[in-house]
């Protein structure tokens, strides 16, 4: 059983301008098939502007306003294209996109580890808190930051920011993540420490990463994906 | 002049501050000069306003910017916008026809006219500041911070309360408060479903709250009264009447200013009311996007509403021959004088505006020191939040009594001017602010001095924010009624060319509509106030439209 | 604006387009500063010279229907008038005193109270007709009883105090008040009849039922509008409303020859007022209205002219 099955998925934006073939679609991505087996780590390649990101989204229903996706999509048995967006939400909570850039909410450190989690988890506050702290050491922030937890999240590096966003995605406990560029972003210091964090989780989780790093992907990834440029056919 | 006056008025007479904060009878036939009912009357309308308009515009920003694809956005947008476009005299002449009698079949308000009719008036016409500024606010808030909130399982409800909510915040109070500052400076829509009543405060909660549903008196439409007419223009009755326009003046200004001020925006260290999982998340996702859709529906509702009654009983304004003959008697004819005199007002103002807009700009870009600017930008967002009633009393004594020239178009000039320029300066200071601060230092670097600089880099890069802050004045300033009420227009007899400056008022559209207005129960001047109403909404319509491609090129080019 | 209405012709918007209309805005804007200053300073010093030849009128909304026929027919003819009624006849007066207008018009005799406040101005007031302010009600109120009320039944009323029509002999419903605002004519005659000469009417019960109103027109407007309402208002205005009936004040109906022999008590002349004897404009003015043809706009209206009077 596959956690994510791909068949000829296309994402396109509308195009003002209509001509006869493109029905005013303009094709961004695609058609690509593949499929994720669970608990394994897959890379996504190809050159920078194929796609890859777009991609990313649209596997949990998080495309762009004006872009639109066409194809089969099934992440953990849901079939994306048809749901409601209610049932995407309750979807992304299992498999959650980490983009990347990590974005810091006006809150604290532990406010932001949680932010997620206690809209979507009905639970005591303290075992919110635990499961928190946990994802916090999951990512090896935890001892970084366990003396200043409620410190304004703006306040840490680029390279603990971007494992901040890891912790929040995995304090939801989920099946599945994606990850989009998760080093591009950062130095090459923090670069390694987050390579060394997405290290750490193999075998426990099906990841799916996306880069524009071939070596990198290598050194991460159980099987690799290439993506090619649309088959363009507007002129 | 503005403070000339109101430092003249004020101290023309003894004013007896503490009874007039402290005494609930106004009397000026026995010197009695008690402004509480007022303050409570302005209060009550303003807050109910508040409270009617400040949900459903937060509801409808966020239904507009958040739920509605980016394609439909603008149009959306524009609907709930032509609320503003209509002209406060056109509420009023809605109010009187319809809402009066709404008021008293739905509340039971003999004759309807009462502070909830007002405040309810005025909910519809402070609606559109709120929803605007409010997704200004909302459009400031990245893209990526939704998506977080999205990638981690939130539902679209908990995306926007969590996540899009908490950083508008400071932009959307600011929204709510520059529509406090509009309510509290509406003069004529109020004036004609008001009531206009003095009667003493009642002394009783109760009574307090029954008042609601019965006549009363804002500081706004006491001066829009007879009163500054009776007053003379020195001695105690003046000088109070002087008084209740600066302390609302100051308070207008206090809450632009605060509205503009970063100091809404600040945010705490963290959430201090940390949200929880709820049960049905789905279910409830589903009532609230509903029921933020249903508020966006309701200012577009209202505008189409509105549309339809004005060219339905527009129809005279359909008629060539309408604009083209003069007024005849008390109601019958065209409006030609009236359309030549509104033009005449608009255009003059408009050559002044620009050239105090621009002057006022370049000080405020390049000229002034830091310090002195911002200065000046408090001075000019001050000016933006003067009620147009203050102006009008300000022209009355500077213009008709200090200069001796009776009523006149040029005072009528001078103070629609006065209501354009704030909105210029502010639209060409906000583009040079935009400017890339390298092609000046570029044009520097090649040794052009200040003089050449401004006018080979600075002009040239203003120039659209000109055009489009000169026509969005204008179509401000060619609906305003009540500052030429007092200075520039008479009930008939001036043509809309005038002969000379003094003495030389002339007939306008808005005040037109206003003297027929209180004629409301004759079908011949209803019809008329219709039509004069519906010609007045094309004009400003042509303005704004006019500015529409600018805008949207401004829109692009900050892409 | 017109520079800004190129714009638009264009389909496609392209930056010179823009700049252009700009430019030309901009000249536009300087042209016009210096234009403003230039008629800011010549008005300012024309000021002491001669004034235009201008009449300007200005105050009662009774008053006010003569005196636009009027000047009509007067400008037909070259003359300027500008006729406003901004505050009412105690505005006109106000204006008249400060200099600001050239005829005042008002629906009231001037009170040694005026004569006192402006001492430089000579008012001069010409008697051009008469009026008689009624006391209206709705139809239906006078049909079912109300048709007379007293002087302290109609001071209970305008001072708020009444609640109900059935105090007066009508049907149980509440009295709604719409007074007329401060400095109007018609205000002024029925506080004089209701409290003599100096005594000023007490405040107002806060009821609820009170509301204030202008002008004519907005008087009786809302009087058509709103059930149980009473206000006091020119008999002229009430003609032709098939919801408005008068009543009788102390049992004396409201008919021409009540107002002639002076027995209806709210009976009021009509004035033009001017500063000194009438002189050039404001004499062809006044004379207009006292002529035959002037005479018959004023039956017109619904007023009685001088001759019915007497005076002629």
């Amino acid at each position: 059983m596959n956690a994510i099955a791909i068949r000829d998925l296309t994402v396109s934006k509308r195009s003002p301008k209509r001509t006869k073939d493109n029905k005013g679609r303009h094709p961004l991505v695609g058609p690509a098939s593949f499929a994720v087996p669970h608990g394994e780590v897959i890379g996504l390649y190809g050159p920078s502007g194929v796609g890859k990101s777009t991609m990313l989204r649209a596997l949990v229903g998080l495309l762009p306003d004006g872009l639109d996706a066409e194809g089969v999509i099934r992440v953990l048995g849901v079939d994306v294209l048809r749901q409601r967006p209610s049932a995407l939400a309750e979807l992304r909570t299992r498999a959650v996109l980490v983009p990347q850039i990590a974005v810091m909410f006006p809150d604290g450190i532990i406010g932001n580890t949680l932010f997620g989690l206690r809209h979507v988890v009905r639970a005591p506050a303290n075992q919110l808190r635990k499961r928190a702290e946990e994802a916090l050491a999951e990512v090896g922030l935890w001892d970084e930051v366990r003396d200043r937890l409620n410190a304004p999240a703006a306040e840490l590096s680029v390279g603990q920011r971007q494992r901040l966003a890891l912790a929040r995605a995995l304090a939801l406990d989920p099946e599945v993540i994606l990850l989009d560029e998760p080093t591009s972003a950062l130095d090459e210091a923090s670069a390694a420490e987050v390579e060394e964090t997405l290290q750490s989780l193999r075998g426990h989780r099906t990841l799916l990463v996306v880069s524009h790093d071939i070596e990198q992907l290598k050194r991460l990834c159980d099987s690799l994906v290439p993506l090619h440029r649309p088959t363009s056919t507007s002129n | 002049m503005l403070c000339a006056f109101l430092i003249s008025g004020v101290t023309s007479g003894p004013v007896d501050w503490w009874a007039l904060v402290t005494s609930g009878v106004w009397s000026p036939q026995q010197s009695l000069f008690g402004v509480l009912p007022m303050i409570w009357g302005t209060a009550v309308v303003s807050l109910l306003a508040l409270a009617v308009a400040v949900p459903i515009g937060w509801a409808a920003a966020l239904g507009l910017h958040e739920l509605t694809p980016a394609r439909h956005r603008r149009t959306l947008r524009m609907a709930v916008e032509m609320l503003a476009a209509v002209p406060s005299i056109v509420y009023g002449l809605l109010g009187v026809v319809l809402l009066r009698g709404l008021m008293s079949r739905l509340f039971g308000v003999t004759g309807g006219d009462s502070l909830l009719a007002a405040a309810l008036v005025l909910s519809v016409m402070v609606l559109p500041t709120v929803v605007s500024v409010s997704v200004d606010a909302l459009a400031d808030v990245p893209d990526s911070v939704r998506e977080t909130g999205a990638a981690l399982g939130l539902s679209r409800v908990e995306v926007i309360g969590s996540a899009v909510f908490p950083q508008a915040r400071g932009g959307m109070l600011a929204g709510a408060v520059l529509g406090l500052a509009r309510a509290l400076g509406e003069t004529v829509a109020v004036f004609l479903v008001i009531g206009r009543a003095d009667g003493p405060l009642a002394s009783t909660v109760n009574g307090l709250l029954r008042s609601i549903l019965q006549p009363g008196q804002t500081l706004t439409t006491k001066l829009g009264g007879p009163e500054p007419l009776l007053a003379g223009t020195s001695g105690t009755h003046w000088a109070t009447l002087c008084a209740l326009g600066a302390v609302l003046m100051c308070v207008i200004a206090g809450l632009t200013l605060l509205a503009q001020s970063r100091r809404l925006d600040r945010r705490g260290g963290r959430t201090r009311f940390p949200p929880r999982a709820r049960r049905h998340r789905g279910a409830r996702d589903r009532l609230g996007v509903a029921s933020l859709r249903t508020a966006l529906a309701l200012p577009i509702l209202l505008a189409v509403g509105i549309a339809v009654v004005v060219l339905e009983r527009g129809t005279p304004a359909l008629d060539p021959g309408f604009w083209a003959t003069p007024a005849a008697g008390a109601s019958g004819g065209g409006v030609r004088d009236q359309i030549i005199g509104t033009l005449l007002l608009v255009a003059t103002a408009g050559v002044m505006a620009a050239a105090a807009g621009l002057t006022l700009a370049l000080l405020i870009g390049e000229y002034a020191t830091p310090r002195v600017a911002g200065w000046m930008r408090t001075a000019t967002l001050t000016l933006g939040g003067i009620p147009s009633i203050v102006l009008g009393l300000a022209g009355f004594w500077f213009f008709g009594s200090a200069l001796g020239w009776g009523k006149s178009w040029l005072a009528g000039t001078f103070l629609l001017g006065l209501v354009a320029t704030p909105i210029v300066a502010l639209a060409v200071t906000a583009q040079i602010g935009r400017l890339p601060r390298e092609r000046l230092e570029t044009a520097r670097a090649l040794g052009l001095r200040r003089s050449q600089v401004v006018r080979s880099v600075l002009l040239p890069y203003t120039r659209p924010a000109l055009v489009t802050g000169l026509l969005l004045g204008l179509a401000r300033a060619a609906g305003e009624t009540a500052p030429l009420l007092f200075a520039a227009t008479v009930f008939s007899g001036a043509g809309g060319m005038p002969a000379g400056v003094v003495d030389a008022p002339v007939v306008s559209l808005p005040t037109h509509v206003f003297n027929l207005a209180q004629d409301a129960a004759d079908p011949a001047a209803i019809r008329a106030a219709w039509g004069a109403a519906t010609v007045l909404i094309i004009i400003i319509a042509l303005l704004l439209i006019v500015s529409m491609p600018i805008r949207r090129r401004l829109e692009k080019e900050r892409v | 604006m017109m520079s800004a209405a190129r714009i638009t012709e264009g389909k496609s918007m392209n930056q010179p387009h823009l700049w252009q209309a700009g430019r030309g805005l901009t000249r536009l804007a300087a042209l016009g500063a210096a234009l403003l200053l230039c008629l800011a300073s010549a008005a300012c010093t024309g000021k002491d010279g001669k004034r235009r030849n201008v009449l300007r009128v200005s105050g009662s909304t009774t008053v006010n229907p003569v005196a636009a026929d009027v000047a009509d027919v007067l400008r037909s003819q070259g003359m300027e008038v500008t006729i406003d009624t901004q505050g009412g006849s105690a505005g006109g007066i106000s204006q008249l005193g400060a200099g600001q207008i050239d005829i005042a018009m008002s629906s009231k005799p001037l009170a040694d109270a005026d004569r006192k406040r402006f001492p430089g101005i000579n008012l001069v007031a010409t008697e051009i007709g008469r009026d008689a302010v009624g006391i209206v009600v709705r139809k239906s109120v006078h049909d079912s009883g109300v048709t007379s009320l007293t002087r302290t039944q109609l001071a209970r009323i305008f001072e708020g105090k009444a609640a109900s029509w059935k105090e007066f002999g009508g049907p149980d419903l509440p009295v709604y008040v719409y007074d007329k605002e401060p400095g109007r004519g018609t205000r002024e005659v029925l506080d004089k009849y209701l409290y003599e000469e100096a005594a000023t009417p007490p405040p107002v019960q806060p009821n609820g039922r009170y509301a204030i109103v202008g002008g004519n027109e907005e008087t009786r407007t809302k009087l058509r509008t709103t059930e149980g309402s009473v206000a006091p208002l020119s008999a002229a205005f009430v003609e032709g409303s098939k919801e408005l009936a008068l009543v009788a004040v102390d049992d004396v109906p409201l008919t021409p020859q009540n107002i002639v022999s002076g027995k209806y008590p709210l009976a009021r002349p009509l004035f033009l007022i001017t500063n000194g004897s009438p002189q050039g404009n404001a004499r062809t003015f006044i004379d207009r209205v006292l002529s035959a043809e002037g005479q018959k706009v004023v039956t017109q209206h619904g007023y009685l002219n001088l001759a019915q009077l007497g005076k002629r």
